[in-house]
Order: C-alpha cells, then structure tokens, then sequence
C-alpha cells in the first residue's frame, strides 16, 4: 500500500514538473513562430514607410513607419518596436512585439563585439553599465569611460547585478549569443520589464556584414547618421580592394589549444571572408560544420596535412596571446617547423582586440593586404609580424 | 493434549535456495520454552531467523496459532513475535530508553507517538530486566552484558505472544545469565509467553528448557524434552566431544580423565572424595576410587574421572568381591589417600582397607 | 500494565523514568526550534536588507506588507531578493534532508547526498542541452535547463535502484554510486571534446552552483516538489526510527525494508535532482547540516531531527549565499565554495571524533 502510494506521488511530481518545463519550451518555438512573417509587420495605427538599406548583413531588418517609429526584426530571435520620445505605443500592438522606448539610456552592454561599434559613432553615453571589467576591454573609449566612473561594471553575462540594473533604470540590455547558454539571465532581466536585444552580428558571414549592424545601434542611440557615415568610410577602404586581383597566396589562420589541437575558422566566417577581400586565399576551401560552429577544432596531423604549404600563417591573438614570436609558435608543437610560412618567415599574429574591434574591419583588412602585397609590411595596426 | 501453538510441518530453511536443513517438524505449546542446541554452524541461526520471517522458508510451513506465518502481516506479527538478536547495533545518540521504546513500534500510530502510558511500559520493561538506572543512558555507552538486557526488554516491550533469541546468554556473566533465564522463565510461566532460543550453554539448556531441539547435519538431530534429550551419550554424539563429558544428573561439564593405570587409590564417601578427585585430575594423576556405594555423590563423579571404580550396591554390606578387588588395587597403586571415610554400621569394611593400606605405608 | 503500588506510580516521575527524560528533551528540543526560528527569521531579514542597493529597513516592511514604493524598489524586494532568499530556504533545506534520508540508509553520517552518483548525472545531461541541443534550437527556455539536470539525476538514481535491487551490501551500492559517478563524468567528458570554450566556461559555472536569477516561478515549483518531498520524509520517520536499529530489528517490527530502502534512496534523490536542478550542485551541505543538527538536538530521533535538519538547512545556505554576494560584488561567488569553507572544517570535525570514538 505504501509503495503504490509513494510512486503515485512521484509520477505527480514528475508531471507537474514536465508540463511545466513544456510550458517553458514553448516559449521557444513561439520566438521561431515570428521569424517567419518576412518583411515589415502590421502595425495597428502606424504605416510602414520604408526600409533601412542593408547590403552585407543579413541577420536583421529595419522597418520604418511614420512619425519616427521604427521596427527592429532581429532575424530569428525577437522584434523590437522603437518609440520615439513622448510619443504613445501603439495600442493592440502584436504580444511578440517588445517596447524600447527612446530616449534609450543606461545601457547595459554585455555583447563585446558591440561596444566599438558605439564608441564609432559617438554614442557612448548610451551605455553605463557593462560585463566586462575595464582591464579586459581594448576599446580605448571603453577603458576611458570606466576609468571616469561613466560606465561601471554590472557583473559578468551570466550573472548580471539584476539590483544595479533595476537601479540605474536600465532601458536595455544588450547581451552576446552567449546568453543562449544561460536563459535564465535572459528571462530574469525581461522578468525585471528590461528589454534584451541579441547581438547575432557574430553569425553573419561577411565581415562589412558585422559591421553594419552600427546602423542597428544608430536607431537606438538616436546616431543614425554617424552610423552610416562610419560605415560608408569602413565600406570604401574595402571597396578599394575590389578590383584588385587575388594574390593566390594561401593563408591559414588557427590557434592551438592548451591540449595540443589546432582551431580553425569554418570557410564561411567573416574571417576567410576578410582574407578573400584582402586577396588572399583562406587555406581551406570546403571546411565546415555540420552544426553551423564558426570554430572547428582539428589534430595536428590533420591540419599539418593540409595547411602545411600555406603562404602565411595568422596565429589568433585574441584567443591565445602567447604566441609573440616564430620560438613561440614552435613550442606549442616543433611540426611547425616544417610549415612553408614558418620557413619562409611569413608568420603573424593579431592582437587581442581582434574579436572587439568590430568597427574597423576595413583597416583589418588593408592590414591583411598589406602583408599579402608586401615582404616587409609597415605601419601594421592589428596584426605583428613574428620573428 | 494441547493444543500446538506453534507448528513447523516439514520445514525447510537455507540461504539462496538451497535448504541446510530440512523435514523440520516440531510442535511448541503455549508458554513453553524450548531451546535449540548443537555445534557451531549447524543451522540454529538459520532455524530461527525462518521462525522470524528473516529468511525466506525454503520449504514447509510454518503455522503460529492456527494461521501460516506467510498469512500475517508485518505489523501483525511484530505484535505476536519479539526478537532479540546477535546483531551489532550501534545506534547513535540513542539512549536506551529509546531502545526499549522502539518495542512500541506496532502499537503506535502513523508518526510514531508515544504516549504515556508507552513511556510507562518501557519503564516496566527495563525494571523487569533489572536494567532500570541504565534508561537514561547511551545504548553505545555501556557493557555488552548491559546492552543484551535492554534488548531483552525492548522485545518485552512489544508485548509478544513469542519471543525468540538468538544465544541470549552470550555476553553476560554468570549472575545476568541466571537472572535472564530467570527472567525468561517467569514470563513463560506467568505470562504465557512462548520462549524459543539458541544456547550455547548445554548446562542451562537443560535446566531451563521444556523441550530440547538438536540441530545438526541435514535434519533434525533430535527433538523432545530435556529427559530425552540430555543422555550422555546423544550430547557426546550431538557435539562430537572426544575431550570431556558432559554429565546430564547435574548438567555438569567435565574435562577427561587422566589416562592411565591407577597410581593413587582414593578412600572416600559421602562427596569428601570430590575435591581429592579433581585435584588429581588437575595433575593428571590417575587414580582408583573406592569402595563406593552407587547411590554416593562421589561415584557420580568418579565413575568420570577415575581411572577404575570399585563399587558396591546401595544399602548392601561390603562384598568379598568388592573388597578383594580394593585389595588388588591397592597393591598397584603407589599411595592411598583417605579423603574422608566415614564409618557406618554397614561400610565398616573399609576400615580394614585402610588398616591394609597403613600397613602398606601407602597411606597419605 | 497498571501501576500497582504507590512506589511505582511515583516512579513515572522520577528523574530516571522515561516520562522524565524525554520532557527534559522537549525542553531541549523546543530551544533549538526556537532557535533555528529565530536564526531563520533574522537571516532572511538580514538577507531582504542587504544588496547593492540600498533600501532601509522600514521601507522594506511597507513595501512587502503593502506593496507600497518606487517600481524599482518594489521590483528590486520582490523580484529580486526575495524569490532568491526563498529558494536558498527551500533548496538548502531540502538538500540536507537529502543528506539525512542517505546517512540513514548507509547508517553512516560521512554519506552525502551526491554519493549515488546524482550531480554526475545532472551534469551530463546539462552538457547535453547546452552542447548539442543549443546548437540545434539554438532558443532555449531555462526550465529546459532545469528540466535536464532534473532528469540526468533521476537517470542516475533509476541506475541506482537497479543495482540496489540485486546487491544489498551497502559498500556494493556505494561503489556502486561511485562507478555511475565516473560513468556519467566520462560520458560528459566525451560531450565536452566537441564543446567551445566557452560552453566549457558555462558548464564549469553551473556546476559550481548558484542561487542568482531566481524568479517567482522558480520557488513555486521548488515549494511544491520539496513540500511533498518533506511530508513524505515525514511520513517515514517511524520507520526510519525502527531502521536505526539496524535491518534486522526493524524487519522485525514490521517494517518493509525492501520498500522501505528504495524510498530512502528516492526521496533522498528528488530533493537532491530538485536542488541540482534548479541551483546546480551544492556541496558540504547535505553531510554537514545533519550532523550540526543531530549534535544539537542530542537525539537521532528521525521526527524531530527532519525538521530541525530541514530549518537548519535553510538557514545555513541563506547565509552562505549571503556571503556569496556580498562578499566580493557585483562578482558573486559560486555557492559551493562559501558552503565549503563553513562545511569542511564542520565534516573534517565529525571524521576525527568519529575516529577517536572508535
């Protein structure tokens, strides 16, 4: 009688807990329901007006419609209706749809790779509150305001200071794709009526692509005009490369692990795709990942088989910035040795701003043409030659 | 004839299937108290661990007052049956007022309250095992002897029908082991409550038990009361003693006889002769012992110890034969000890041993 | 059995008699209460004041009774503080019982909750959704999360029962425990190879457990799971009284030992899956609470040692997550270690006079 009893209660429990958990799931699919109503959306009282001019990203949309509202349609993730200052939100507005009102202060900025693409456009006092400590920013505007007391610190991505966001009357939080990984953040701070926006910059596969989403934070920030203008300069330095023909040299850009694997970038990143427009070669031609990763891991062997005949070799300092000089790179494993690049001397490094510096893509890549065009490249901004 | 209160029909126990032993068929009346006795090992364990429903029956029923053993549920039978175990407990910060009181546990209700009356009854059950000063102490704080007396009480304290232990008597000095059968004994009696336990102590078996189970080999070795049972000859063959005996008129245990031929002769009646016999024994002397009447104390002992015996019946006038046979063993012997003859009208003959004796210069 | 003479009828209330000892222990036992009360209630006050906002006392009282204060403060008390303050409650005490109801079963106090095996098995599956599931859904709700680690620990505590269904020696089972432990660690092992390096972060973080962002459906959940949990706890308190005996008495009195061993090791398991799940592992907890406890209380008797164990749990990780994030914000420290540096030197304690008893 009392086994029946106890094990009745326990498949109680597991119910309440699994419908529960259903409820939760569904809140998912939901999102993915609105992904797939292209285009501008209906908006009770409002009409739509025209779209922004996207040429390289591909991961949002911006919808204008009259009187200054403005639609964000962050591809597969969420909808964001811009309000401007004192105007009303529209009323029977779409559940799926969230509110930003404008003027957007106090931002809490948690997405790294968004922060240069603020300091661009002079909208810095957008942002009070940020994940990372001043050390470990490279944005010089970043470390300035810190150290000014402008922006502070608001705890790491995974655990936000909720209190100081509640605080200091956050309008915004803009968090990395890392949020996926701890939803409980993400629901937490819209729990606390704060909006969180996705930066998805780093899915686009076209590195002016990245750096376009600026137009995206120029709506918010009310900068929509410095945002243009930075990116039309950032586009002409790479437009200038347009005509230029291909060197053919091969590159091969990697890091290695602490346990002695080689990590590559999958041949349609922004990365191959920034040494394509810098004419070169990405070493790899046909290499990516069933799951979409940006970053594939491979032995040794494997990537000695294959890029061991690369022209050049860019070791990845943003990830591991140990490696500062040709010793170095052999250290890590003395196959290097044989590397065409190590023997021929053409071996580089980027600095550890390389992942933060979304802004300047282009004089990344003149600094990658650079050293595809010339055997003793000067005035390098992101990238030391390795002796 | 009453009725059987208990009843095994061709009960079969063992471990993992396998019976150890088997056509165990015994009957127990209302308020007996039967124990089961046999060498180490042999299943009485086993025996009574099946009686508890420790372990499963590999064969055979058990019947307790009419119904099968399998039929009662576990709070029915822990109010007909108490247990008192060899295992080692170690209970932590329990004293042994709790002890006792978890005997309450088929009475209680769904949280196991106890009630003042609940609280009495450990009392009682303590006081009657003469264990009361220990209740307020740890059970882990105190002697073995003392621990195997709370048990006892807490299998009081669940008001049985039956109690059955599993050698009780094992740590307790000889003042708690009479005081437990005592105790057992009384509450068989007076109260009707069925004893069945496991003894090492034969001596006590004997004199406590109503009926005798003998556990040894495949089945039951044996089985009746303790008049049957304690024969010297089925103890002997019951644990293969080779090195003493075992003697049933007074449950006595003996170590061997010095082996030999006899070099003192020992003149004694009326149990004066016991203190020179074991001595001798002690020293591994051989000796003779006589001229004993059979109805005397020391023939009980002699006829163990001595090497050779001279007897004469009871009541009778010393016989020429007997007192030849004296004479004879005299001469072999190196010294005759008197240990304390004290002449009658009828055993005035072995003055004349003892004359024989002196002339001999062999008396002590 | 009446009580005949006048002698005996005094001896109900002699200081040895039963009646005696144990309303000497209600008086102790009543102390602790009011104690663990006390302690209870000024850590949850002290817990509600204290934040990186400052918002004095009295306000605090009129906006919890009344509803009364800025949006932000009210937010920042009920959505904020008090969820979290609950759950380190809830989830501390439940995992203490989960320590009590293990110790119970091995009839040993060094058992700890996490000795089946079960974080190992939360972990895995954990890795799981975070490794390959996000790459697939790439949205994912956090009671997916929550769900997971529920469900791994329950997969090791099936592995569990199985096995205690054929061996009943307790050193089998705990290697038993131990074997699922590494089975499932291996397996995680495996999931992590294929990881980035910041899914290796976020699963390290996890692990090393925490009570920050809980909301208010959070506690509802957790209320109703280790409410019932409890009450079950509670509802086997008189067997568990028997079984402390050891299994051959408490057979005896009619205990079902073969039920009764498996709803040990499934209570013990869905408070222990609960707090893993909604926390991450906790550790030190669930050994060093009961024995605190027990010590106090100066009795193992199960029903008021359950709820005492579980009062006190509560109270301990309220303020062990206090300390969490107060102690070096806005960065939080991870649970585990707080609970580690107060339970350790309190086990390390229990070991040696255990020792020294022996």
């Amino acid at each position: 009688m009392k086994k029946n009893k106890l094990l009745v209660l326990v498949l109680v429990l597991v119910l309440i807990i699994s419908s529960l958990a259903l409820t939760g799931c569904t809140g998912g699919s939901s999102a993915e329901k609105t992904a797939e109503t292209k285009g501008a959306p209906e908006i009770n009282g409002l009409k739509y007006e025209s779209a922004m001019k996207l040429d390289y990203a591909k991961g949002f949309d911006v919808y204008y419609y009259n009187g200054g509202y403005a639609l964000i349609d962050v591809h597969n993730d969420a909808k964001y209706l811009v309000v401007p200052k004192n105007k009303q939100v529209p009323k029977k507005l779409d559940g799926d749809i969230v509110i930003i009102k404008k003027p957007v202060k106090n931002i809490y900025l948690a997405a790294t790779s968004s922060m240069a693409l603020f300091s661009s456009m002079d909208a810095m006092q957008s942002v009070t509150m940020t994940s990372l400590r001043s050390s470990e920013w490279t944005v010089q505007a970043a470390v300035k305001a810190m150290n000014a007391g402008k922006i502070v610190y608001a705890g790491k991505y995974s655990q936000p200071d909720y209190e100081m966001l509640l605080d200091k009357n956050c309008h915004l939080a803009i968090e990395s794709t890392m949020i996926y990984h701890t939803p409980e953040v993400k629901e937490m701070i819209e729990d606390l009526d704060i909006p969180v926006l996705v930066d998805r910059s780093s899915y686009e596969s076209n590195p002016l692509g990245r750096t376009e989403w600026i137009k995206l934070y120029g709506v918010l920030a009310d900068k929509e005009k410095n945002a243009v203008s930075f990116f039309n300069n950032q586009e002409k330095l790479i437009s200038q490369l347009k005509d230029y023909k291909n060197t053919e040299k091969t590159v091969a850009f990697f890091y290695v692990t602490s346990d002695g694997k080689v990590v590559v970038r999958s041949s349609n990143d922004y990365i191959p795709a920034m040494i394509e427009m810098a004419g070169g070669r990405y070493v790899f031609k046909d290499l990516t990942d069933s799951d979409g990763k940006t970053s594939i891991p491979m032995t040794m062997e494997t990537f000695y088989d294959k890029a061991s005949d690369a022209d050049y070799i860019i070791y990845n300092g943003s990830i591991d910035g140990t490696v500062s000089s040709i010793s170095d790179l052999e250290n890590k494993d003395p196959l290097f040795k044989k590397f065409k690049a190590v023997k021929s001397g053409n071996c580089y490094a980027t600095g550890s701003s390389m992942y933060q510096r979304t802004d300047v893509v282009g004089n990344m890549v003149l600094d990658f043409h650079k050293i595809f065009t010339s055997t003793n490249p000067k005035n390098l901004e992101f990238l030391t030659k390795l002796e | 004839m009453a009725d059987k209160y208990i009843e095994t029909r061709n009960l079969a126990v063992g471990y993992n299937g396998k019976a150890i032993i088997k056509d165990i068929c015994v009957s127990i009346e209302k308020g007996e108290i039967v124990t089961l006795i046999g060498p180490n090992g042999a299943g009485k364990s086993t025996i009574l661990k099946s009686i508890s429903r420790q372990l499963q029956l590999i064969d055979g029923a058990v019947i307790l007052d009419g119904s099968d053993l399998c039929s009662f549920s576990g709070k029915a039978l822990a109010s007909k049956m108490a247990v008192v175990l060899t295992d080692r407990i170690r209970p932590d910060l329990l004293t042994c007022h709790d002890i006792v009181a978890t005997g309450r546990y088929p009475y209680t209700g769904r949280l196991g309250l106890l009630s003042s009356d609940d609280e009495e009854k450990v009392d009682a059950a303590l006081r009657s095992v003469n264990a009361e000063e220990l209740g307020n102490r740890d059970f882990d704080a105190i002697s073995d002897g003392q621990r195997q007396r709370v048990l006892l009480a807490r299998a009081i304290c669940q008001e049985p029908d039956i109690i059955v232990l599993d050698e009780p008597t094992s740590f307790l000095d000889i003042r708690h082991k009479l005081e437990l059968l005592n105790i057992l004994s009384v509450m068989a009696k007076e109260k009707g409550i069925t004893v069945i336990m496991s003894l090492h102590e034969i001596d006590l078996a004997q004199k406590v038990s109503d009926k005798i189970i003998c556990v040894k080999g495949k089945q039951i070795y044996d089985y009746g009361t303790p008049e049957k049972i304690f024969d010297e000859g089925l103890i002997k063959g019951l644990y293969e003693i080779d090195n003493g005996f075992f003697d049933p008129v007074f449950g006595s245990i003996e170590l061997p006889k010095p082996e030999g031929e006899p070099k003192v002769f020992v003149i004694s009646s009326g149990g004066t002769g016991i203190p020179i016999y074991r001595r001798l024994q002690k020293e591994k002397v051989p000796f003779a012992a006589g001229i004993l009447y059979t109805n005397d104390i020391d023939y009980q002992l002699a006829r163990l110890l001595a090497a050779q015996v001279i007897t004469e019946e009871p009541f009778a006038e010393i016989s020429d034969m007997a007192f030849k046979l004296a004479a004879e063993t005299i001469s072999k012997c190196e010294h005759v000890i008197n240990a304390g003859y004290k002449p009658g009208k009828i055993n005035g003959r072995i003055n004349d041993l003892l004359v024989l004796a002196e002339k001999c210069n062999k008396l002590k | 059995m009446k009580t005949g003479t006048k002698g005996e009828q005094l001896n109900k209330y002699s200081a040895h008699s039963f009646h005696a000892e144990n309303i000497r222990r209600k008086n102790r036992y009543f102390a602790v209460f009011a104690v663990l009360a006390a302690g209870f209630i000024a850590t949850v006050i002290l817990n509600i004041n204290t934040g990186n906002v400052n918002i004095p006392v009295s306000r605090i009282f009129s906006i919890i009774f009344t509803g009364a204060g800025s949006d932000k403060e009210v937010d920042i008390i009920w959505k904020i503080r008090l969820p979290r303050i609950l759950m380190a409650a809830i989830l501390g005490g439940g995992l203490s019982l989960a320590g009590f109801l293990l110790q119970t079963f091995f009839e040993n106090p060094i058992a700890g909750p996490y000795v089946l095996g079960i974080s190992s098995g939360a972990k895995m599956t954990v890795a799981l959704v975070m490794i390959y599931y996000l790459q697939r859904m790439s949205v994912v709700s956090s009671y997916t999360m929550i769900l997971a680690a529920f469900v791994g620990s329950m997969i090791s505590t099936g592995f569990i029962l199985l096995v205690a269904k054929r061996i009943k020696n307790m050193a089998a089972l705990l290697v038993a425990g131990i074997m699922i432990g590494y089975i499932c660690s291996a397996i995680t092992d495996f999931i992590i190879t294929f990881a980035s390096d910041s899914d290796i972060a976020n699963l390290h973080g996890w692990s090393q457990g925490s009570f920050s962002g809980m909301n208010w459906s959070n506690v509802q959940v957790a209320a109703i799971v280790i409410g019932i949990t409890l009450v079950l706890t509670l509802i086997l308190s008189k067997p568990i009284g028997a079984y402390q005996l050891g299994e051959a008495y408490a057979q005896s009195m009619g205990v079902n030992i073969k039920v009764f061993r498996v709803a040990l090791i499934l209570l013990s398991s869905i408070f222990s899956a609960c707090v893993t799940a909604f926390a991450g592992p906790i550790s030190f907890v669930g050994i060093a609470v009961p024995f605190l406890i027990k010590g106090s209380l100066k009795t193992s008797k199960p029903l008021v040692v359950i709820p005492a164990t579980f009062l006190g749990g509560g109270v301990f990780c309220m303020i062990c997550d206090l300390i969490a994030r107060t102690a070096f914000a806005p960065v939080e420290l991870s649970i585990s270690t707080v609970t580690s540096i107060f339970g350790a030197p309190v086990v390390i304690y229990m070991m040696l006079r255990k020792h020294r008893r022996n």
